[in-house]
């Protein structure tokens, strides 16, 4: 189903004119885009929403959603990949909210994650062992919906901070320096679970 | 976060790979296109619904306005009335010599507006009570007057008709009045020949 994704100009240049033909009522050709797109959608989505019905519901309003305000969409400003992702955070995020169930966030003192010295977080978080990934993930699964999302997005995607900045509607500023404040937080997580296991 | 520190974190790389594993497996139903299709086709009609909806929505609140606004003019209050009536009967009924006496009225309205704090009768009722309560008098005052008028031309006539009926008695009264005066002259003329002719 999915189709393949140029970022070449032509293949740009391409998808404007498909969006324009769209735009000029040829709605069906609106299918293209959800060949090309539906799947990185899906995959996005999936990343805050486990169910994969309530998954493929998500998609279809993001999708729904991206045909409503495709006349806003500015090719100037982002790709339209970029510009369906930015969509489909926040209606993720919006239906992560909406049916929040019970995850233990964890709230730390700042001064707590200052006294967290950098060399050690560095190598807390470089350590590739079993056992310490996988408190990785659980330290993981205890962060804001944001924060995992943006951790997904940099470690996994390796999009670029001016992307994510795009997707999440932030300065790349308030990214760089949340990245940092997120691994710190990890680092005090893990170093928490580590020192309970040990109990 | 600089470039090169993206070697860095290895570990949170491999966990975050773990926790997006399931979502990287999902996939999409078959007829997932279609459905969306279908409900971005119904979207496209739901505008036009809207919209006939939105119009005939207008168009009762619309009527439901327009026959609030004729019901307060048919049974606008009489009690408001009459100060609106001597007012405008003053400035239309008044003759037009009595100019100064006008005036007089209309500078004074204004100085009531402003000492009075007391509600005043809503504008749309002087405008519409104007037509319905004050019209009929300008009416009436133009027939006494037309009739005044026709009265007088009617006498003016009679007098005229009368006057000449009585013409032709007056040609023959004159006639003989001059004819005595023209005799008596003729025979006071004799007299003084008769006692010029006895002196000499």
């Amino acid at each position: 189903m999915e189709q393949k994704t140029g970022n070449t100009p032509k293949a740009i240049q391409d998808e404007t004119l498909l969006i324009r033909r769209i735009l000029d009522g040829q709605t069906a050709l609106f299918r293209q885009l959800v060949g090309r797109y539906a799947g990185q959608v899906l995959r996005m989505v999936a990343r805050l929403i486990p169910s994969p019905e309530e998954a493929e519901e998500t998609v279809q309003d993001t999708l729904l959603e991206a045909f409503q305000s495709l006349a806003r969409f500015d090719a100037r400003q982002a790709s339209f990949q970029t510009w369906l992702m930015r969509i489909a955070y926040h209606m993720a995020l919006k239906h992560y909210r909406q049916h929040q169930k019970s995850i233990p966030l964890v709230d730390v003192e700042q001064n707590r994650l200052d006294a967290i010295p950098d060399d050690e977080t560095d190598g807390l978080l470089n350590d590739t062992a079993a056992n310490r990934v996988a408190l990785m993930e659980r330290a993981i699964g205890m962060l804001k919906p944001d924060d995992q999302m943006l951790l997904s997005l940099y470690y996994f995607d390796n999009r670029p901070i001016r992307e994510i900045s795009c997707i999440m509607e932030h300065d790349e500023s308030y990214f760089r320096s949340r990245l940092q404040w997120i691994r710190k937080k990890l680092a005090l997580i893990i170093k928490t679970l580590e020192s309970n296991e040990e109990e | 976060m600089k470039k090169n520190e993206l070697n860095k974190d290895q570990g949170l790389r491999l966990a975050v790979e773990h926790k997006t594993e399931a979502a990287e497996r999902m996939t999409l139903s078959e007829d997932f296109t279609d459905r969306l299709m279908q409900r971005i086709e119904q979207q496209d009609k739901q505008p036009q619904r809207h919209r006939v909806w939105l119009y005939s929505l207008i168009g009762v609140a619309a009527s439901i306005i327009l026959l609030i606004s004729v019901g307060i003019v048919l049974h606008a209050p009489q009690s408001e009335d009459p100060v609106l009536m001597v007012r405008t009967d003053t400035i239309k009924a008044t003759p037009r010599t009595e100019v100064p006496k006008e005036v007089q009225k209309k500078k004074e309205q204004p100085q009531e507006k402003n000492t009075k704090a007391a509600p005043r009768t809503p504008r749309h009722y002087m405008a519409k009570a104007e037509p319905t309560e004050v019209t009929p008098k300008p009416d009436s005052i133009d027939a006494t007057a037309l009739a005044e008028r026709a009265f007088a031309e009617e006498r003016r006539r009679m007098e005229m008709e009368m006057m000449a009926q009585m013409s032709g008695s007056i040609q023959s009264d004159f006639k003989a009045l001059t004819d005595e005066i023209r005799s008596r002259g003729e025979r006071m003329s004799q007299h003084v020949e008769m006692a010029m002719s006895n002196e000499e």
